[in-house]
Order: C-alpha cells, then sequence, then structure tokens
C-alpha cells in the first residue's frame, strides 16, 4: 500500500507515568481516548507527589489550591494551636502526607472511572518505587471495573494482547519506600515470568528501564542528605542507573513491549531484541503531560512520543 | 545527515554562499512567531499560562509576557524588513533569499513526508505536541 493511504488502524495505546500527584497532567492522562483515539491506556508508577504546603485555616486559596494541585504538591491546613498527636514532627509529617497523597488517588480513581466510562476505555495501572505502600493497597482494593492494578499480576487486555506491572525499583540515592535489591527485584519478576512465559502478546509495565537503555541521569552521591550531584570537571557526572534485573527479564521473557519510566530526563524508544522499550518521561511539574501513543499493526509496532 | 553536515560545512568554508546574514534573516520569521505566542499566550492558553513563572507579573495591569512578546516582535519586524530592503546587509541577493526559502521549503518537504508516512502507521504528527484539553 502506498504510503500517504490512511490504513485502517489497530489497537492503539496510550501510556504516561510518574505524574507525582499532578491532577492537571492526570486530567489529561484521562483526555487521551478522546484526543489522541487511544483504545487502551496504562499508567506507570510514581503516583505520589513530592512537597507538603502547611497552610493556616484561613491560608488557603482556590488559586493556591490549584497551583499545589498542578505542581502535585499538597495543602496542609493546619491550625495555630492546633493539638499534635505523639511522635516526631518528621513522622507525624510523613503521616500526613501519606494520607493526602492517598486522599488524592481515591479521587483520581473515582475521577478516572467517570471521564473513562463515557468511551469504556480500560486503564491498567501500577503504583511506582515513589509510591508509599499505602497507594498500592489503595489501587489494589480499588473494585472499579475500568481502572486496573496489573501490579505482580497478569492482565488480559484488548486485541488479545496481556498486561503485567511491577512498579518497585532496584535501590535509589533517595532510600524511595518500594525500592529493593537487585536480587529481589530478580525475584519478583521472575514470578511474573512463571506467571506468563510467552511475551509475544505480552506488555509489560515495569516502571524503572533496563540498565543501559533510556535510564541515563546525572548520578548523586547518596551518603549526604539531600543527595547532592556527582560532580567531575565542573559538570555533572551521567550514568546508567536502570535495573539488571528489569533488562535480564526483558532479555529472557522478549515482551512485544515494554513501558517504563523512572528516570524523568530520558524520553525514547529502543529495541532490545524483540521488545520495544519505551521511556515518555516525565514534565509533571508544570502539568505537562509527555506520554507515548503505540499504534499495533500487523505483526508491528510503530510508536510517537508527544508532549501537551 | 552527515553527508549534508559535510556539504553545509563545505559550503560555509570554501564559497561565499553564506557570507550574508541571510541565516539570521531566515531566523527571524521563527522568532516573531514566538513573540506573538507568548504575547497571546494569557488568553489563548490560560490553563498553561497560569502555571509559568512569569504567571503574576504585570506592569500597568498587563501581563509582562505580553509586554516583552510585543517589543520583541516590533523588534525582530523592524531588523527583518530592513534586512530586506537595505543593501548593505547582503541579505536581499538572489543568491541569500534563495537559500532562505530553500531552507524553508526543504524543511516544509520533510514534515510533510514525514506526516505522511506516520498517517500511514495511524500516528497523527500533528499532535505530537499539542496542549491535550484536560478531561
Amino acid at each position: 500500500m502506498a504510503f500517504w493511504r490512511r490504513r485502517e488502524r489497530g489497537l492503539r495505546l496510550f501510556f504516561a507515568t510518574d505524574l507525582h500527584g499532578s491532577t492537571l497532567a492526570f486530567r489529561k492522562f484521562l483526555s487521551a481516548p478522546r484526543f489522541y483515539e487511544a483504545d487502551l491506556l496504562v499508567l506507570g508508577g510514581d503516583l505520589t507527589g513530592k512537597r507538603l504546603i502547611r497552610v493556616g485555616r484561613d491560608g488557603d486559596s482556590a488559586e493556591l489550591r490549584e497551583k499545589a494541585e498542578t505542581e502535585g504538591a499538597y495543602l496542609w491546613e493546619v491550625g495555630r494551636d492546633e493539638p499534635r498527636p505523639g511522635g516526631s514532627d518528621a513522622e507525624f509529617e510523613h503521616s500526613v502526607f501519606t494520607a493526602l497523597a492517598a486522599d488524592r488517588i481515591r479521587q483520581w480513581l473515582a475521577k478516572a472511572e467517570d471521564v473513562l466510562s463515557q468511551t469504556q476505555t480500560p486503564c491498567y495501572v501500577i503504583a511506582g518505587n515513589d509510591d508509599p505502600p499505602l497507594i498500592a493497597d489503595v489501587l489494589n482494593q480499588h473494585q472499579g471495573p475500568l481502572v486496573r492494578h496489573c501490579e505482580s499480576r497478569v492482565l488480559e487486555a484488548a486485541g488479545g494482547h496481556q498486561v503485567a506491572g511491577l512498579g518497585m525499583s532496584n535501590p535509589t540515592p533517595w532510600h524511595t519506600p518500594r525500592e529493593t535489591s537487585e536480587e529481589e527485584l530478580a525475584q519478583h519478576l521472575e514470578r511474573l515470568a512463571a506467571l506468563c512465559p510467552d511475551g509475544s502478546r505480552l506488555i509489560a509495565d515495569v516502571h524503572v528501564p533496563p540498565h543501559g537503555l533510556l535510564d541515563s541521569c546525572a548520578l548523586l552521591d547518596g551518603s549526604v542528605s539531600p543527595p547532592r550531584p556527582l560532580m567531575s570537571g565542573g559538570q555533572p557526572v551521567m550514568g546508567s542507573v536502570g535495573s539488571t534485573a528489569v533488562r535480564d527479564y526483558l532479555q529472557r521473557t522478549q515482551p512485544l513491549l515494554a513501558l517504563c519510566g523512572h528516570v524523568h530526563e530520558e524520553h525514547g524508544a529502543l529495541r532490545l531484541g524483540r521488545t520495544l522499550v519505551v521511556n515518555p518521561g516525565s514534565e509533571y511539574g508544570d502539568g505537562t503531560l509527555r506520554g507515548a501513543l503505540i499504534q499495533f499493526g500487523e505483526g508491528n509496532l510503530n510508536f510517537q512520543l508527544t508532549s501537551g | 545527515m552527515l553527508v549534508i553536515s559535510i556539504f553545509f560545512l563545505w559550503g560555509l568554508v570554501y564559497t561565499t554562499w553564506f557570507a550574508t546574514l541571510g541565516a539570521i534573516e531566515g531566523m527571524l520569521p521563527a522568532v516573531m512567531l514566538t513573540c506573538i505566542a507568548g504575547a497571546i499566550l494569557p488568553w489563548r492558553k490560560p490553563d498553561l499560562y497560569r502555571t509559568s513563572p512569569i504567571a503574576g507579573m504585570r506592569a500597568l495591569g498587563i501581563p509582562l509576557i505580553t509586554i516583552t512578546g510585543t517589543l520583541g516582535f516590533l523588534y525582530t519586524a523592524v531588523v527583518f524588513v530592513a534586512f530586506l530592503l537595505d543593501g548593505q546587509y547582503l541579505v536581499n541577493s538572489p543568491t541569500s533569499l534563495i537559500w532562505i526559502a530553500g531552507t524553508f521549503t526543504v524543511g516544509l518537504v520533510i514534515f510533510t513526508v514525514s506526516w505522511l508516512v506516520r498517517r500511514s502507521q495511524g500516528l497523527d504528527l500533528s499532535k505530537a505536541y499539542q496542549a491535550i484539553p484536560p478531561a
């Protein structure tokens, strides 16, 4: 067929990841079925924001709330003489942060079920390494018909495909809630491989990129708090931070498609054997949604990275 | 791409094709369009504008980005016209004008072919950087 002719299209998937609490980016993600005519949505991990902003009982405003939700921050309303529970300030702040993050995820899930019901578009989601275990619990307990948690399980998807996910990561300098050793990560992936040994129809949502592929960023010195960039000759030292366990898993099972994120600065798509590995990157901080459109053809995949 | 780069490097070093301000003239329309886009951003894309660092900055009640965008457009427009009208800049020679028009034409051809190829693959290239309306 001539290259200028429009072909009858097959399954179209839209993937975005690392939204980090940005409600604006999430609302854009929910527009993908109409805007990109996507038939299937996959949302990678790291849904939790990174900042907690204290405001007085009378310091809240619609403008501040909108800005915080766009940037992925949480507003914490505290009265001046409000009684505090026991424990350290850091522990208390952490519990407030986690509760606010979980509330936002519940709101997102309700919104997603409502919006996606208009087009009956399924959405597969995982928590990432930055998400506290409570977020994974919220996703796991969600009973909606369209948004489905695919962590450590293999789910049937449209077009005879399967979706499997794993949102944990290898160690990072930030000591995030759901990171673990490469050995333990390999065990989790081994269990996933046992559930679906044939990767020819598999879409793997693995969050962490394979080592050496779409995983380059400035290396950090984790021995200080907060971690700071390693410098050499006045320049930041760049290196691979992806997982060797994920690379082994992808090389062994050769899924049709591997969707990852984790490293925000990277965005691209590369082949690892038969597997198309995609990392759309993330710019959640200003509400920009980075994503990847994957078009399934007859025996091939085409992709387009997006930003909007 | 390497061959094209070598060709242009050869042209730059061994010919007088680029010994004009033609390249700057060719870039000015892009700068002018960017200035206009910035100037109208607060009304054209209010959501995007509100999330930008310049959002709260105003002078005489007018968004600062509108003032700087308008001034930038006027300045680049004056330079663009001056380069075209005044022969001392060596921009309005036929060679220079052909290079400017040719560069835009080649770019347009590359985009059109890419757009057609991507469309045949079921992908719409025009939406790659389009702002997505939030649901």
